[in-house]
């Protein structure tokens, strides 16, 4: 699905000593699948996302999405691709703070199709929130609540890839398992993208993806899983 | 869903019916109060108006100075003009016709009882209470009048000027609202040649001069033109004047409101706008949301405004400008329409701290980082 070559990111280029935040990077992602990117702060992984999903523009390197050249398209063709293509979970979830949890999914969806109300309802129930719940607006709701209504709504289109960065930041254990299960079992049919600090919620991961200094790989063995 | 952009509208007012209640109740109370505030102004010019435009139709003064062979020699010349009925030297008192904002002072004719009734046939007047004047210093005042200055029959009339000189002994009815009496031996107004005329004769400057009177600075001509000329002048013009000052200061006051206002809304929702552009909406999809909000505050506001407006002025009509003895419309469609008008052009102010705004907005990436 991804195919990245040569991926650079280089934060104030202009300047004599460049910050490279992505160094050349090779990488191909398959068209389903868990992958969770894990590293240290800085060592890249969440620009590598962010990249792959068009927020970022990189600053070298080729980045192809099924068959097309991410880098090189129009800033409406981007927002198309992020908005029919990608589902995202931010760390922190972002929901709109006068919404209730139904508004907060429909928010992603398709606002020309019909249903979106149903298809919101049923997402929130797959993940665990109750009916009563639905009309909640996120102040009203506990964390791992917030987090599973923002997954409902990464979900809402039917994305292709999800891209979750540190997506259970801010839940309990318990929470964080559940999220990842409910991530897991979306990517036996469309790739997941997790960037997470924390190892042990990716032991269900199809594959991980170390990274340090902006290239994949630790100092220790260079390579990925 | 409005439109198809994607972002609705109506969500933020949906969720937000305080904050945005209270943008279109601010919006709805400043059309009210423009509204009513002109409304109550214009009473003054629809008021004003009848008097100055009919009764000069009926009625004319004129004093050129001389002496009384002078004056009958002008009053002999008037009485051959097509149109003049009578003509007649005499005491004039001034009345006063006051508004909500002014008031218009008009000349009362004092003449001999017997004149009385020919003079109430001319002006159409008809006696709908008391009695015709049968003594010295009785006048019979316009109803309206007595309603205006808050007269009763048997009271005295314009005693703040000419003291107990002139009681009140009739009320009479007329399309052109004179009122008239007999003299008191009180010598201290004005006496003017009245002219009693038809609608045919309207400039007597221009029939004076035709006449071969020349008329000098000291003397008085009050006629159709004068009495047009005081009101475009005096009346309309200062209403117009007045009114513009208001409507500018108050739509100033709300278009600076308005603006911090809206800086301060949007500055408060920058998270949910970055959230929008980071999952695929354009800029042009964001502004449009805010627009159709805006719109919809605006426009609902206008609507509650004009109803609460038209309502309002009704209001005061029945209970405090009709009791007054003053005229008052309550639907100005064109007022409606200049603060429509003005409310277009703050949504255009507006544009300017939203496209700021827009264009200004994060992807949640640039955020976090």
């Amino acid at each position: 699905m991804f195919e990245v070559k040569n991926l650079c990111m280089i934060y104030d280029p202009d300047t004599d000593e460049k910050m490279y935040a992505l160094k050349g990077l090779d990488l191909t992602l398959p068209d389903k699948g868990l992958i969770g990117i894990i590293g240290p702060s800085g060592s890249g992984k969440s620009t590598l996302m962010y990249c792959l999903s068009t927020l970022k523009q990189p600053t070298e390197g080729s980045i192809i999405y099924n068959g097309t050249e991410l880098t090189g398209i129009s800033m409406p063709e981007k927002e198309r691709v992020r908005r029919e293509e990608f589902g995202f979970i931010f760390q922190k979830h972002y929901l709109v703070p006068y919404m209730g949890a139904v508004d907060n999914v429909i928010v992603a969806g398709d606002q020309k199709s019909r249903g979106l109300e149903r298809k919101a309802e049923e997402l929130l129930l797959d993940l665990g929130i109750k009916e009563k719940e639905f009309g909640k607006k996120p102040a009203r709701l506990s964390g791992g609540q917030c987090q599973r209504v923002a997954i409902a709504r990464a979900m809402m289109n039917d994305p292709r890839v999800i891209f979750a960065d540190e997506p259970t930041a801010s839940l309990d254990h318990d929470n964080a398992f559940h999220v990842m299960d409910v991530l897991k079992k979306y990517s036996e049919e469309r790739l997941v993208l997790v960037v997470t600090h924390d190892k042990s919620i990716l032991k269900n991961s199809d594959r991980i993806i170390e990274m340090w200094d902006g290239e994949i790989g630790t100092p220790e063995n260079g390579a990925d899983k | 869903m409005i439109g198809t952009s994607g972002l609705s509208a109506w969500k933020y007012i949906k969720n937000n019916k305080k904050a945005a209640g209270t943008v279109m109740m601010a919006v709805a109370l400043v059309f009210t109060g423009i509204y009513v505030i002109y409304v109550l102004l214009m009473t003054s010019v629809e008021s004003f108006g009848p008097v100055v435009h009919r009764m000069p139709s009926k009625l004319a003064f004129v004093y050129l100075g001389g002496d009384p062979e002078f004056q009958a020699g002008l009053i002999d010349d008037l009485k051959t003009c097509p149109g003049v009925r009578d003509a007649y030297f005499t005491q004039v008192i001034m009345a006063t016709y006051r508004a909500v904002v002014g008031q218009l002072n008009y000349e009362v004719p004092l003449m001999d009882t017997d004149k009385i009734p020919v003079f109430l046939d001319h002006m159409d007047a008809e006696l709908i209470d008391g009695r015709l004047p049968e003594g010295d210093g009785e006048m019979l005042v316009d109803s309206v009048i007595m309603r205006n200055m808050n007269l009763q029959t048997g009271g005295w009339f314009m005693e703040g000027d000419y003291g107990k000189t002139f009681r009140i002994v009739g009320v009479i009815e007329s399309p052109y609202m004179v009122s008239a009496g007999t003299p008191m031996g009180f010598t201290n107004t004005g006496w003017y040649t009245v002219i009693e005329k038809d609608e045919s004769l309207w400039d007597f400057t221009g029939l004076l001069e035709s006449l071969g009177y020349e008329i000098k600075g000291n003397d008085t001509v009050i006629d159709g033109p004068a009495y047009e000329e005081f009101y475009e002048d005096s009346v309309v013009d200062v209403i117009d004047n007045v009114l513009d000052v208001i409507f500018l200061l108050v739509m100033i006051f709300l278009a600076v409101t308005v603006i911090i206002a809206y800086v301060s809304f949007m500055r408060s929702r920058v998270s949910e706008y970055c959230l929008y552009a980071s999952i695929g909406y354009s800029a042009f999809s964001i502004y449009g949301m805010l627009m159709r909000e805006m719109i919809i505050i605006f426009a609902a506001g206008s609507v509650i405004g004009t109803v609460m407006g038209l309502i309002g002025s009704a209001v005061f009509k029945e209970f405090l400008i009709v009791p007054m003895g003053l005229i008052c419309r309550v639907f100005y469609p064109a007022q409606i329409v200049r603060i429509l008008a003005v409310y277009i052009l703050i949504i255009g102010i507006l544009q300017i701290p939203a496209l700021i705004g827009i264009n200004s907005i994060k992807t949640i990436d640039a955020i976090e980082d």
